[in-house]
């Protein structure tokens, strides 16, 4: 991906972290991702904008917090997808 | 190398012509015969059926768009399985759903052949020079043998792993990041749209900023502020048919992919509002249909 079509900071970053599974280096929290993504939605809903991206991330955040990954990096949405295949 | 090329398409005539330029002895097989015609002029045999380009071949390339082109290929009477010599190896580059390349791999193995799927990754243009991004996976002993065809098509070869079921889940994977990031792209264009910004904003936002040098996001951003989505390079429908092969793979393994759900159901509304054949950055149009901007 990084070598292709996502040569870009956000993949190489937040992939990197994915890859080593260091979602103890915390660079913004899931609680702060849930935050913002409260208000983007917020944002979506006061101008009738369907998002279902966004939502899609948003339930990701909501159950990595019920798993207790609230305070880890919000990169730790790649451990709920994880758990939530049966990987965890 | 005594070699075979099935699928002289776009993506295929660039791969088979690198085949050449290594100086292998190649045949090559279309059901389009014009396609041959070039290949004629440069020293290659020009196949007359499946069968006959399989006579002799240590390995065969096949560059075929679906997975029921390949199935026919090499299923079909006279096909690949029924011809291809003991000890051959079949190169299927195209990109598969799993069970397809399962049942290539058991009837291969079953003719004492040997299956190695290498899905490419990349442009026509690409292909011409060789400098596609490849994705083998196989026994390893096949791989080495085809390593001198492999870097002839390709700048930078990622193995991954000796069942080649390993390669479409990487390719697959790839094509759904892409797909899922397409679909996010839109919904931040409607929504600053919807406020009042113009989209060339947040496209320059993105890619000056966290999503820079990604030519994802610089391509197909572009389309959709510029609303070129005339200009295909890879239409909504083909988008759809490896959605389809996403899903079944994710359903094969059980992993739930609410995000690439999405991206399907953008697919199937653009389609359904008439728009397949337009590029699949066409999915932001949908998306700002879905928000009333259309």
């Amino acid at each position: 991906m990084t070598e292709g079509s996502f040569a870009a900071p956000a993949y190489k970053v937040y992939g990197k972290i994915m890859v080593d599974e260091a979602y103890d280096k915390v660079g913004f929290t899931a609680l702060l991702g849930l935050k913002d993504f409260n208000l983007i939605m917020a944002a979506a809903e006061a101008a009738r904008v369907p998002l279902p991206s966004g939502n899609a991330l948003r339930d990701r955040l909501l159950s990595a917090i019920a798993h207790g990954d609230g305070t880890k990096d919000w990169a730790v949405v790649g451990r709920e997808q994880a758990r939530a295949s049966g990987l965890e | 190398m005594r070699v075979g090329f099935i699928g002289l398409g776009r993506m295929g005539k660039g791969m088979a012509h690198r085949i050449l330029s290594g100086r292998h002895d190649l045949a090559v097989y279309d059901v389009a015969t014009q396609a041959t015609v070039e290949f004629a002029k440069e020293g290659a045999y020009i196949a007359s059926s499946i069968e006959d380009l399989c006579k002799d071949r240590e390995v065969v390339i096949t560059m075929l768009a679906e997975d029921a082109h390949v199935n026919d290929v090499a299923f079909g009477r006279g096909g690949l399985c029924a011809s291809l010599p003991a000890g051959a190896i079949h190169i299927a580059s195209g990109t598969y759903g799993i069970a397809t390349i399962r049942a290539l791999e058991t009837a291969h193995a079953r003719a004492k052949q040997t299956l190695l799927a290498v899905p490419v990754l990349g442009r026509p243009d690409l292909a011409a020079t060789g400098q596609l991004g490849l994705v083998p996976a196989g026994p390893q002993e096949a791989i080495d043998r085809c390593e001198p065809l492999l870097k002839l098509m390709g700048k930078r070869i990622f193995y991954a792993g000796t069942k080649p079921e390993s390669a479409s889940a990487i390719k697959l994977a790839n094509n759904a990041v892409l797909g899922c990031a397409i679909t996010a792209m839109g919904e931040g264009f409607s929504l600053v749209r919807k406020y009042g910004v113009e989209a060339k904003v947040l496209y320059e936002v993105l890619t000056e900023g966290l999503f820079g040098g990604a030519p994802a996001y610089v391509g197909y951003g572009k389309t959709m502020v510029n609303e070129s989505y005339d200009k295909v390079g890879s239409p909504v429908t083909i988008g759809m048919k490896d959605s389809v092969l996403i899903a079944g793979a994710a359903n094969i393994a059980r992993v739930p992919m609410p995000s690439h759900d999405v991206y399907i159901q953008r697919l199937l509304g653009a389609i359904a509002h008439g728009d397949g054949d337009l590029d699949q950055a066409a999915l932001a149009k949908e998306q700002s249909r879905a928000s009333g901007l259309e």
